[in-house]
């Protein structure tokens, strides 16, 4: 159940808030929750919304390098802490 | 005498499950990075649906500012439309000599506008990209330049689908755009910095001063901004002007699209 609501909580985010309260939001998820696999769906979700080609750099992943980074950092602090 | 550890159904199914995940998750980012048509085709209709239901919601929550703070924001502007008054009428008569000189010479400025209401706007968006609610149905293509409420050019179209269209702005981190400084004809690359800042680099002995005009080279006017800080360095042959787009993109709600591709 409180999985659910982050994951509806987050679509919001990405939606209409700015972009550092997605990603501030998506990294406690990772941390909160186990296997929080949806932060790579989240990713790609606000990379098809709002990159565009040749944006940042020419490199438009942010939200899926953002997503994954999360979620590794998470796994393996979690692992380390044997959570 | 040694036993066989029993295998734990619970984690088989744990295991199971991580791997099924990670299935996922790969088939998901190899369809993101080869291609990346198809998740937009999904999150962009869903988005800008979503989008346009939250101009309404920010109707009312606008109402319910507090008197005071209306009413100071309302005597400050109405200071600043006074000032702005006689600086348009300054600039309509050069603007009309401008155009008269332009066509004596055969070369014209006039576009083929289209109102565009902006769908999702910066911060909520990391990479200083605008969503529009005009698309390729409305003659809308890959190019068209974009310009903000009084025709402050602020970036181009880079995708355009049937219903909505994106706007990569000038100041998106990394974008290099040309650039011409005050009234010097010397051309140079204005780097983008995000959230409508912009940088560039010109030889130290160019004379410059905070307030001068940086303008894109083009028939039709282009203003990119005005400096607002030079940092110089008596060791270094190069300054770095700093400047700003001269509309805050945070709060941008109408555009117009030039569709000349001009």
């Amino acid at each position: 159940m409180n999985r659910t609501i982050t994951d509806i909580v987050l679509i919001l985010s990405i939606l209409f808030l700015p972009w550092w309260v997605s990603a501030a939001l998506l990294l406690v998820a990772c941390f909160y929750f186990h296997h929080f696999f949806e932060a790579f769906v989240f990713g790609i979700m606000a990379d098809a919304l709002y990159a565009a080609p040749h944006a940042f750099h020419n490199f438009p992943h942010l939200g899926v390098i953002f997503a994954a980074v999360s979620f590794l950092l998470s796994a393996l602090i979690r692992e380390r802490l044997a959570l | 005498m040694t036993y066989l550890k029993r295998s734990n159904p619970r984690e088989k199914k744990s295991k199971a499950y991580i791997a099924c995940a990670a299935l996922a998750i790969l088939i998901l980012l190899v369809i993101h990075f080869f291609l990346p048509g198809f998740f937009r085709g999904i999150f962009v209709p869903a988005g800008s649906a979503a989008w346009q239901t939250e101009e309404g919601t920010e109707t009312f929550l606008g109402s319910l500012r507090t008197k005071y703070s209306l009413s100071k924001e309302n005597a400050d502007l109405k200071a600043r439309l006074e000032q702005k008054g006689i600086d348009a009428l300054l600039l309509q008569a050069a603007l009309a000599e401008n155009e008269s000189l332009k066509s004596l010479v055969h070369r014209t400025n006039v576009g083929d506008d289209i109102l565009a209401t902006v769908l999702s706007r910066p911060p909520q968006s990391p990479y200083d990209t605008l969503t529009l609610d005009v698309g390729a149905d409305e003659g809308v293509s890959v190019g068209d330049k974009v310009y903000a409420p009084g025709g402050i050019v602020i970036g181009d179209i880079a995708e355009a689908s049937s219903g909505t269209s994106k706007v990569l702005l000038y100041s998106s981190p990394g974008r290099i755009v040309p650039a011409i400084v005050g009234s010097s004809t010397t051309q140079i690359q204005a780097m983008g910095k995000g959230g409508g800042d912009f940088s560039a680099k010109l030889p130290a002995e160019i004379h410059v001063s905070k307030g001068d005009v940086v303008l894109m080279p083009s028939m039709r006017i282009h203003t990119l901004g005005a400096i607002e800080a030079i940092e110089s360095d008596s060791t270094d042959s190069f300054q770095t002007v700093l400047f700003t787009l001269p509309v805050n993109i945070h709060e941008l709600c109408f555009v117009t699209v030039d569709r000349s591709g001009k």
